[in-house]
This record gives structure tokens, C-alpha cells and sequence, in this order.
């Protein structure tokens, strides 16, 4: 109960991200958020959401513009919690074959991958698909019968410092890493702030995680 | 294998109402007004309670709401909503297709754009990505019933014509592909599963089914057939049967469907 | 049309889903039901019982009462068992039969609470029933509005904290899981209550012949409203188990509560939905819908709880439900409607596979129905 009282929610605001729909999102739980526009706001929040709707390079580019790059990355493993959302949890990687070259925040070993589609009718990852988690998975707060509104071309294919704690969907050839949750981070591959009482509760969860 | 679930899209279709002055929600038949049936945020919160996949909203009246009052409105629903949000009607630029993505909405639909600002498509499948944008397409289905000249010159199409057009819009990059059979609209006498299976087979986008749909059939033959959403604007308004009612029918049709 | 292997529920029952054995949603639920904790949710519910009292208001809580079985039972709950003061509040859709109000005044003399009661605009409730019925083959909009919105505006008005309503929806239907503690809130009532069509929505629909303000008794507070008062809505059904039988005979024992006899149902079912005049009209038109009426309903409740054979079932369903009831002329007098206008809309109104057949036989004319004319026919 004390930790409510000092929480603070920050969503990093970019214009290759989507903050104000994600602060309606957290809106409609009662839950009042800020909009992180520097370093000084971002070291004072307690729980952080990063919302990346535009490619994993134009997120980088414009953390390191905003001068929020380096900031970001210090906060791996420390006492602020960290959600990463579509481009955002991509960008906690190495790498991704969007953009050769960019340099993710490096959090976690992974690439991002290209979705492929070898079938006969073109399809994007756009649309509502669902999330398989292993039974007793109650640190994601997720379940088989969720479903999520996802939107993205690339993804991430295995989380390996996270061989337990997340959350996988398939999609045409390949299985994908939908949410995961490790030390001070939390990534979802889908849209929450579009994915309706779902997604509302997601959110309450990662905020109300201490 | 495409795993994701088929779509069922409430359609708000908003026009000026002559005597009340308020911009209302729609249904059309044959693709003219028939009746007022609410406001569109109300119906849009509804849709939200039901927990629907989608909206595509729509303005059928662009000479009484210009952009800026569309914009309101778009703002309007977005607010009452936690779901994607497609919106079109009238939109003929990258610069307007832009402001209503500000709003902070997923996908665009264009239809008559398509025609007459071509390019102006392009761009905006090359600014906001091809699953940003929905093209659409009406034609009139009927072989006993001739197109009405009216819409004709609105840019409804003869059926034959259907695979080209569908060819095009592809080649301009849209990423989703709606279909309407302006014979059937309003009529919840049956969606044209010939014209769903010719444009299945002219193109490989995602095409959303529309027109039509009165029962609980239409939609198993349209998705099984392969539509990958199906869009409705009179199917809600006028009978008893909720959106969370209509799923689990469609579920108990072995569906891949969301339910709760 | 396919039907649960186990009660007689069919496809077209809103919400209704079938395991790989073919048995519905309904059962399974029903089954999951006995091993919910009821101990501990007891528990809880007196907990939020001394919460509210501590709150010191005028009132402890609103209770919505119509005098039928559920919210009798439920005020007897809230008065005897969580000993909180309620203000009892009632809509009076203007149906309300005889037997009922004699059983309303029973009830609140001898358990002696405040009892506060609305009947809206008669003119508009005619208006409401007609474009209902025309647009959703269901004339009870303004029923299922203002009997979820009075008592919910009346804890708005007057700060009361609590909104204490009777059974769950998910005894019946699967808008909300069943382990879930749902409420009654804003959402229900797009999800359930509304047919689909807010005040707001209704306006436009009736082409402006009604202001705003004039749909205000069916108008639903909005959740802003409802949080900044604090008020909690819930289900008693949230907290007790269900048992209408054990109910029924409660009520009758404390309060000499009878029951009554029903169009379209068989005598031995005298304790559900015995409130309104309209009852048979309304049960006919979800049958000429659906395909499946009252009838089939509480037989399949007692085939579930192992009380009646499913075969037996099926005969009392034929024999009752494929009828036309008798008061059907005067619902159609009362709001001007011919029988090819019915048929016109509740042609629109199917869900199928049902195919919409109409009944040839006619019920036998209700014990009070002579009372139902004077009351309605007043111009």
C-alpha cells in the first residue's frame, strides 16, 4: 500500500510511439500517468512504459535525439520497472533485420526477425491473435483463452535469458515471443491500449507489479 | 497457417440529420440513408461493452460534415474505445489521411481516392504502411436488378469489373481489401459469396466481406468461403442478437472467433 | 436446431456454447458452480456489510425490488441475514398484475423498510414499446432501462453507497465467466440490458418526438458519476449460492408470498415471472425468435438439478410453449399493431437455424386478465 503512494507512471512520449493512447489506457483504470520528455522526469518514475508503433529504428534514433538513450539503458536491473510495448519491447534487444546496423538497447541477446510469408494469401500479423503460456504462469496474468489486437511486420523469436517467464504466439511459419517478464522488465509484443479489457488489465498489472 | 481470428467490424456510418441538425449513425440500403438509428460515440461505447474486434467508421455525408467536424467525431468514438479504429469517407490526400491518423486511429479506407487521387494513395501506404490502409470497393452484385444510374456515377462498379479494380488497389498497396455488393446493402438477404470467391482468387490481401448479412449463415458461408472479416453497418441496429450472442453462434459453427 | 444433450436448451439461447459431448455452456457452468468457495465469499460479503454500516449514510444500501421471487428474497437477505437499512426502490414498467402488488405489500409491511417507486410517462412507455418491438421484435426497452437504471440514479441522488441486486447473470448466460465477480455497472448494461440502444441512440430513433431529458428514467449513470460517489452494484448471486427452490419457499413461509399462474407455463412453475401483464406476449415473441420459450427454460433448470426426466421435459415443452397467448390481442390493441405488422417484423427478427413458425394454438385466458384491460385500455 505504501509503494501506491510513491508510484509514479512515466510513458515515454515519442512521436514513433503512440503515449497518448496508452495514458487514456491507464486512464480508464484510474491510473494517472506522466509523459516522459527528459532524463529528470524519467529517473523519477517508478514504473516506465516505452510504446513504439514505428520501425526499430526510428524508435533508437529518436531516444538518442531526446537524449534518452543512454539514460534508458542505465535502468536494466534497477529498482524501476520497465514495460516495452510492440517496437518498444524489439528495441531491448540487439538487433532487428528492419533496420541493419542499429544497435538496440542491448537487455537481451535477441534479433528481430522478419515475419515470412510463403503461403498463398499475403496476411500481416495485423489483427487479434492469442497468447500460449504454460500452466502456471501467473507472473504474466495471462491465459490461453486471452486474446490481444497485435500490428507488426517483425518480432522477436526467443527470449533466451527467459527460458521460463513468457508467453509465445504463432503466426503463419513462425512462433514469436508475445509477452515475457524478466528482472525489472516486462515486454509485450502486442498492443495492450487496443486490446480492450485484456489489455486494460495487462496494464493495471504491470503497474501495480512492485 | 493464419492464426488469427476472424473479424466481425460494426460499421458507424455517420450523416447529418436534415431536421435535427446533429450528425447521427446510419444505415443505408441500397447505399441510401434509410434510417437514424444513434449517436455514433453511444454506439461506439456500446460496441466497445460487447467487446467487438473493430470499428470501421464512416462518413456518407461529406457535404454537411467537412473534415474538421469528421475529425471531431473520430475523436468522439475514439475516446469511448480500446479496439482499432479504421476511418474514411472523403479522404482524398495524404494530408487529411495524416490529420485523422493524429487522432491516434489505426487504419484509414479510401475508396473513391483510389480513382481519382491515385497518387495521393500511394503516399499514404508509403507514410503509414500498407496494414495502415483499408481500400474499398462497391459494386452492384445483382444480375436480375440493373445499377442505378445514381450509382453509377457515384463509382459503384459492374461485378465484371470487381477483379481489376481489385488488382489495382493491390499494386497501390493497400493491405486490406473491403468488398461491398451495393445490391445487397441493407437487404439482410445474404452476402455474394460469388463475388467474395472472385475477389478471393483475383488478389492476395486480406479482404473484409460487407453487405448483406442478415443471419447467422451468411457469416459461417462468407468466412468459411475465406473472408477474413466481415464488416456490417444494418445487421446490429435492427435485430436482437448482441455482438457477444452473435460469436458464440459462430463459435458453435466451429469459427475461429473471440469469445470470452 | 441442435439442443444440449443434457437440459433443452437450444442454439439459439443467447450466449450458449457446446462442449465436444455436446453439453452447454449453461450446465457446465451450473457444475462449476458447486465447487466455487461459497464459505469464504460469504465471508467477504459481511465484511463489505460492516464496511457499509460504518459508513454511517442515510441508508446502507438500495435494494431493486419488483416483488417477484429473486428481489423478495433478496430484501428478506439484506434485512435479516447483512442487517443493513435499505431503501427499497421499484420501476413501475406500468404492468405490475394483481397478486404481485398484493405480494409487494406483504413483503414491505412486514418487514417494514422506505419504499421509493417511479412510473414513467405513459405516452412515451407506448411510444418506447412500439419502437422496441419494430426494431428488436422485444417490446421491454423501457423496461430493462429503467429497472436497471432507477435504483442505480436513486445511489447516485441520494449518496447511498451500496446496490444490492438479486441472481447473477451468469446463472444462465456466459456474458461474464462465472467465477467472475461482475457488476452492475455501465458496461452490463450495454453488454445485457439495452438491446443495443442507449437513451441517447433511442432519441434518434424515435425521429426526435422526444427530447434527451424525456429519456432521462431510463438512462443509466455514467460510470464517472457512479466512481466519484463510490457507489458499489453487485449481484447478491456474486456471494450466495443460487437456490431458487429453497428461495421460493422462504418467501412463501415468511411473508405468505404466492405464486400465480403464467401464460405458456405449466401451474407447477406459479413462482417465476409472475410480475407482469405482458409476460406471455413477451415469452411468445422470444419463442417466434429463438424457438424456445419460458417453458423450455425452467424445465431445463430442473433436469440439470436431477428434479425432472429430460423426456418429460420435452413433452411439457410442446404442449406449452407452441401457443399463441391469450393476451396477445391486447398487447397489439394497446399499442396499435395489426397481425400482418407483427409478422412483417418478427419476419426480420429471426435467429436461425429457428425457422419461425407460427403456433395455431391459442392459451387459455389468464384469471385476471379482465383486470388487465381496465388497467391498460384507459384512452
Amino acid at each position: 500500500m505504501e509503494s501506491h503512494m510513491n508510484r509514479l507512471v512515466g510513458i515515454v512520449n515519442l512521436e514513433a510511439g503512440n503515449a497518448a493512447s496508452v495514458e487514456r489506457a491507464l486512464g480508464a483504470s484510474g491510473i494517472r500517468s506522466v509523459q516522459v520528455k527528459d532524463e529528470e522526469i524519467l529517473k523519477r518514475c517508478s514504473h516506465i512504459i516505452l510504446p513504439g508503433v514505428a520501425s526499430f529504428g526510428a524508435v533508437i534514433e529518436e531516444l538518442r535525439s531526446k537524449n534518452l538513450f543512454e539514460p534508458l539503458r542505465n535502468l536494466y536491473e534497477s529498482d524501476i520497472k520497465l514495460l516495452g510495448l510492440c517496437a518498444g519491447m524489439q528495441i531491448m534487444g540487439q538487433a532487428s533485420q528492419e533496420n541493419p546496423g542499429v544497435k538496440g538497447l542491448g537487455w537481451f541477446t535477441y534479433e528481430n526477425v522478419e515475419l515470412v510469408n510463403n503461403e498463398e494469401r499475403r496476411s500481416f500479423h495485423t489483427g487479434w491473435n492469442s497468447i500460449r503460456v504454460k500452466e502456471n504462469q501467473k507472473l504474466l496474468s495471462v491465459s490461453n483463452e486471452s486474446s490481444f489486437y497485435f500490428n507488426h511486420s517483425y518480432y522477436v523469436p526467443n527470449v533466451e535469458e527467459v527460458p521460463e517467464n513468457f508467453g509465445s504466439t504463432d503466426f503463419l511459419e513462425s512462433t514469436m515471443v508475445s509477452i515475457f517478464k524478466h528482472n525489472n522488465v516486462m515486454g509485450m509484443q502486442f498492443h495492450p491500449e487496443k486490446s480492450q479489457v485484456e489489455g486494460l488489465n495487462i496494464l493495471k498489472h504491470f503497474v501495480e507489479w512492485e | 497457417m493464419n492464426t488469427l481470428f476472424r473479424r466481425i467490424i460494426p460499421k458507424i456510418l455517420i450523416s447529418r440529420h436534415s431536421n435535427l441538425k446533429v450528425i447521427g449513425g446510419i444505415t443505408t440500403r441500397q447505399y441510401e440513408t434509410f434510417r437514424f438509428i444513434g449517436s455514433p460515440p453511444s454506439q461506439a461505447r456500446i460496441f466497445e461493452s460487447n467487446m467487438a474486434d473493430e470499428i470501421i467508421l464512416i462518413n456518407l455525408d461529406h457535404k454537411s460534415i467537412d473534415l474538421g467536424a469528421f475529425v471531431d467525431v473520430v475523436s468522439k468514438v475514439s475516446s469511448e474505445i480500446f479496439m482499432p479504429l479504421s476511418v474514411g469517407g472523403g479522404i482524398n490526400s495524404l494530408d487529411q489521411a495524416s490529420k485523422v491518423f493524429e487522432v491516434g486511429i489505426e487504419k484509414v479506407v479510401v475508396e473513391r481516392a483510389l480513382m481519382q487521387n491515385p497518387g495521393e494513395v500511394v503516399k499514404i501506404a508509403t507514410r503509414h504502411g500498407s496494414q495502415s490502409l483499408i481500400g474499398s470497393c462497391s459494386y452492384w452484385g445483382s444480375s436480375t436488378i440493373p445499377i442505378p444510374a445514381r450509382l453509377e456515377a457515384r463509382g459503384v462498379i459492374r461485378i465484371s469489373a470487381l477483379p481489376a479494380r481489385l488488382k489495382l488497389m493491390e499494386r497501390m498497396g493497400v493491405g486490406e481489401v473491403m468488398i461491398n455488393d451495393a445490391s445487397r446493402d441493407g437487404t439482410r438477404e445474404g452476402s455474394n459469396l460469388v463475388a467474395l470467391k472472385t475477389a478471393l482468387s483475383s488478389i492476395s490481401l486480406p479482404i473484409i466481406d460487407s453487405c448483406g448479412f442478415g443471419k447467422t449463415q451468411h457469416f459461417v458461408d462468407s468466412f468459411e468461403a475465406g473472408s477474413s472479416a466481415i464488416a456490417i453497418g444494418t445487421y446490429f441496429a435492427f435485430i436482437d442478437q448482441s455482438f457477444m450472442q452473435l460469436r458464440s453462434q459462430l463459435a458453435n459453427h466451429g469459427i475461429r472467433v473471440r469469445i470470452k | 436446431m441442435q439442443l444440449c444433450t443434457k437440459c433443452l436448451l437450444p442454439e439459439t439461447h443467447e450466449t450458449i456454447t457446446f462442449d465436444a459431448r455436446g453439453l452447454c455452456s449453461v450446465c457446465v457452468n451450473s457444475k462449476e458452480k458447486q465447487t466455487i468457495d461459497w464459505k469464504s465469499r460469504q465471508i467477504e460479503l459481511a465484511q463489505i456489510a460492516r464496511d457499509t454500516k460504518a459508513l454511517n449514510s442515510n441508508y446502507d444500501c438500495v435494494v431493486p425490488f419488483s416483488g417477484g421471487k429473486d428481489s423478495t428474497f433478496t430484501l428478506y437477505y439484506v434485512v435479516k441475514i447483512l442487517k443493513l437499512k435499505p431503501l427499497v426502490a421499484s420501476f413501475d414498467h406500468g404492468f405490475y398484475r394483481d397478486a404481485l402488488l398484493d405480494n409487494r405489500n406483504k413483503v414491505l409491511k412486514k418487514l417494514g423498510v422506505d419504499f421509493v417507486s417511479f412510473t414513467p410517462n405513459w405516452h412515451l412507455v407506448k411510444q418506447l414499446m412500439l419502437a422496441s418491438l419494430r426494431d428488436k421484435g422485444d417490446f421491454c426497452w423501457h423496461c430493462h432501462t429503467g429497472v436497471n437504471s432507477f435504483p442505480m440514479r436513486t445511489a447516485v441522488e441520494k449518496n447511498i453507497p451500496l446496490v444490492i441486486w438479486g441472481e447473477s447473470s451468469t446463472e444462465y448466460t456466459n456474458y461474464y465467466k462465472t467465477n467472475q465477480f461482475h457488476q452492475i455497472d455501465e458496461e452490463l448494461f450495454n453488454r445485457i440490458t439495452n438491446l443495443g440502444i442507449s437513451p441517447e441512440d433511442m432519441v434518434m430513433r424515435l425521429e426526435g418526438n422526444f427530447e434527451v431529458r424525456d429519456l432521462f428514467p431510463f438512462t443509466f449513470p455514467s460510470s464517472e458519476e457512479i466512481k466519484a460517489k463510490g457507489i458499489r452494484s453487485f449481484p447478491l448471486g456474486n456471494y450466495i449460492e443460487w437456490d431458487t427452490q429453497k428461495q421460493v419457499n422462504l418467501i412463501k413461509n415468511e411473508f405468505d408470498w404466492l405464486g400465480d399462474e403464467v401464460e405458456g407455463v405449466p401451474m407447477t412453475y406459479d413462482y417465476e415471472k409472475i410480475e407482469c401483464m405482458m409476460q406471455g406476449s413477451r415469452d411468445y415473441l422470444k419463442y417466434r425468435k429463438r424457438g424456445y420459450a419460458r417453458t423450455t427454460h425452467l424445465t431445463s433448470i430442473d433436469i440439470r438439478n436431477g428434479k425432472l426426466e429430460r423426456e418429460t421435459g420435452i413433452e411439457m415443452v410442446s404442449e406449452y410453449e407452441d401457443k399463441k397467448p391469450y393476451s396477445l390481442q391486447l398487447f397489439m390493441d394497446l399499442i396499435g399493431l395489426t397481425d400482418q405488422e407483427l409478422e412483417l417484423i418478427l419476419k426480420d427478427q429471426l435467429i436461425d437455424p429457428w425457422d419461425g413458425r407460427i403456433p395455431v394454438k391459442i392459451g387459455a385466458k389468464p384469471h385476471d386478465y379482465e383486470n388487465w384491460v381496465k388497467k391498460l385500455l384507459v384512452d
